[in-house]
């Protein structure tokens, strides 16, 4: 058998991906041995049985070539352009806002680029294996920032905060939790819904509600989705979701006065309390009757609209340059939320598709609501334009959830499980079967 | 007859998909079947099956799952998927189309020949 050794070798050196060298090692041997049987019932010597096998499997190089074609890792080029493009209007934004954090602001999104290209290349697919000990790890480290001082001071130093931010990717590993088995007991789906609530819990208690009310928007329409594509369990979930975003704003609407009278100015067009909790609508309302096609608003933009740093950074863009600009500004996003969604859409396997997915509902959720909020057609919460008008941990949590895609998309045409897991110099699991 | 390897080429995944539009197979048993029902007439190198398996699983016509059988064999089983079968209706249409086209051609120009008209 060393002339078939000898032949898969050959097939799989022209393979670049590792990964997929096991599977088919294992398919092509199970092939040649089959011939190489028949050959021998039909009274060929075992030698010439494996002759004559390997010439009717036919040249390697040819099929190792043609396999390498079908098995490369994938980049998303048109994503990655887009996010380099969101990337350069924030970075401009902050030049132009001149507000003196525009140095602090570059890095970010250089860092931020680094982290979303590094993440590209890690698959991310072990999160299924990992994924309650990581789960759980992040919901503690989250409890941990928003309650100790040393969070905060922290945050004050590297103006990196993690609960408003880094909160926000609790969706994307859930997934995995969601993916950890093909059917759920109904103790499990109970578990599930216990650890799906905590981390939204944990943002109300910590008066995050943005988070909150973000993570159950993108859980719903997570849910939502995967349910059409047929997943029972989301199909159990997307309910528990509703009620869970339900509960969050009725908690936060009897605990706050203020998110009360945000409502009511919402309700009313900033006429409920137009020189406190209503101002900033009545502000935006005014800008947007008066806002130019190119072109400053006549009469100055207001104090809260001119920096360009701030949530506001639409109704900056509104108010200093007109409604064309602002046209191209809200095309540059639609084509990035396009180019995440197809790009998710091309993955397979239903993880992957999962992970991918909720990255880019999250990342979208987070851009349709400061939209909505720069149009008055949102009560105001404290969601930033992501990476142009977001503050330090919502910009690397931006593209770290583009970074996901990326990373889902490179291997979709890879099998997800096969392969070592390589780590500190272990090997942690094989998985050499499909199912 | 030996074919021209061009002409097998573009018609691969048609075969491949027609016949695990019946049933369930694995690579071997998919290059025996192909052999037997065309009367060797596709006479392609059996490993240049798995290019062709794994771009079709790529595309989604097509899944995997791997069955032990005895004596600690393992074979690959592909199963055409609902994508898949709607792929095949397309291809099935446009080799219709295109066959119907070729057969006319041939058959006007030789009909033509011999009534003397060109």
């Amino acid at each position: 058998m060393d002339n078939t050794e000898k032949y898969l070798d050959e097939v799989c050196s022209c393979i670049r991906s590792r990964s997929v060298h096991s599977n088919i090692r294992d398919e092509l041997l199970s092939h040649i041995t089959e011939i190489i049987e028949n050959g021998i019932e039909s009274g060929l010597s075992p030698e010439e049985a494996e002759r004559q096998a390997l010439v009717r499997m036919g040249d390697p190089r040819e099929i190792g070539l043609k396999l390498d074609q079908k098995h490369r890792p994938r980049t998303e080029w048109p994503l990655l352009a887009a996010a380099a493009v969101i990337a350069v209007i924030g970075i401009a934004a902050s030049i132009v806002a001149n507000d003196g954090v525009y140095l602090a602001k570059t890095g970010f999104i250089l860092t931020g680029l680094v982290l979303m290209v590094g993440i590209m290349f890690v698959n991310l697919m072990w999160l299924r294996r990992f994924a309650l000990p990581v789960y759980l790890i992040f919901s503690a480290v989250a409890v941990i920032f928003d309650y100790h001082w040393w969070a905060w001071s922290a945050r004050a130093m590297f103006g990196v905060a993690f609960m408003p931010g880094f909160i926000q990717l609790t969706p994307v590993l859930f997934m995995g939790l969601l993916f950890r088995r093909e059917r759920f007991t109904a103790l499990q789906t109970a578990g599930l819904c216990v650890l799906m609530a905590l981390p939204t819990v944990n943002a109300c208690l910590g008066g995050i509600m943005s988070s909150a009310v973000l993570i159950g928007l993108s859980y719903i329409f997570i849910f939502a989705v995967l349910s059409v594509k047929g997943n029972k369990t989301a199909r159990v979930l997307l309910p528990v979701s509703v009620c869970l975003l339900g509960l969050q704003v009725t908690c936060a609407y009897m605990i706050s006065p203020h998110i009360q009278d945000r409502i009511s100015a919402f309700l009313t067009g900033g006429q409920s309390d137009p020189r406190a909790a209503g101002w900033l609508t009545a502000q935006l309302t005014a800008l947007i009757k008066n806002a130019r096609l190119i072109g400053p608003v006549s009469g100055g933009v207001p104090e809260m609209f001119s920096n360009l740093m701030s949530e506001y950074v639409l109704a900056g863009v509104l108010g200093r340059y007109g409604w064309l600009p602002t046209a191209v500004l809200l095309l540059t996003v639609a084509v990035l939320l396009w180019r995440l969604f197809a790009a998710a859409a091309k993955v397979k396997d239903p993880c992957g598709f999962a992970l991918a997915f909720s990255a880019s509902a999250v990342l979208a959720m987070k851009f349709i609501i400061n939209i909505l909020i720069n149009f008055n057609l949102f009560p105001v919460v404290g969601i930033g334009l992501p990476i142009v008008g977001g503050g330090g941990s919502d910009c690397i949590v931006s593209f770290i959830l583009i970074g996901t895609v990326l990373s889902v998309c490179r291997r979709r045409d890879l099998p997800p499980d096969s392969g070592p897991v390589r780590a500190l110099g272990m090997t942690f699991w094989r998985k050499t079967a499909d199912k | 007859m030996k074919i021209n390897k061009e002409l097998v080429k573009g018609s691969t995944s048609i075969l491949i998909l027609s016949l695990l539009e019946r049933e369930d197979m694995y690579g071997y048993q998919l290059a025996q079947r192909l052999a037997l029902l065309s009367g060797s007439v596709f006479e392609l190198k059996e490993g240049t099956l798995y290019p062709m398996l794994h771009g079709l699983e790529n595309e989604g016509a097509v899944e995997a799952y791997w069955v032990d059988g005895e004596a600690g064999r393992r074979r690959r089983y592909y199963r055409i998927t609902p994508a898949g079968r709607t792929l095949l209706a397309e291809k099935k249409k446009e080799w219709q189309v295109y066959s119907g086209a070729v057969n006319k051609v041939i058959g006007f120009s030789k009909g033509a020949l011999c009534n003397g008209q060109y």
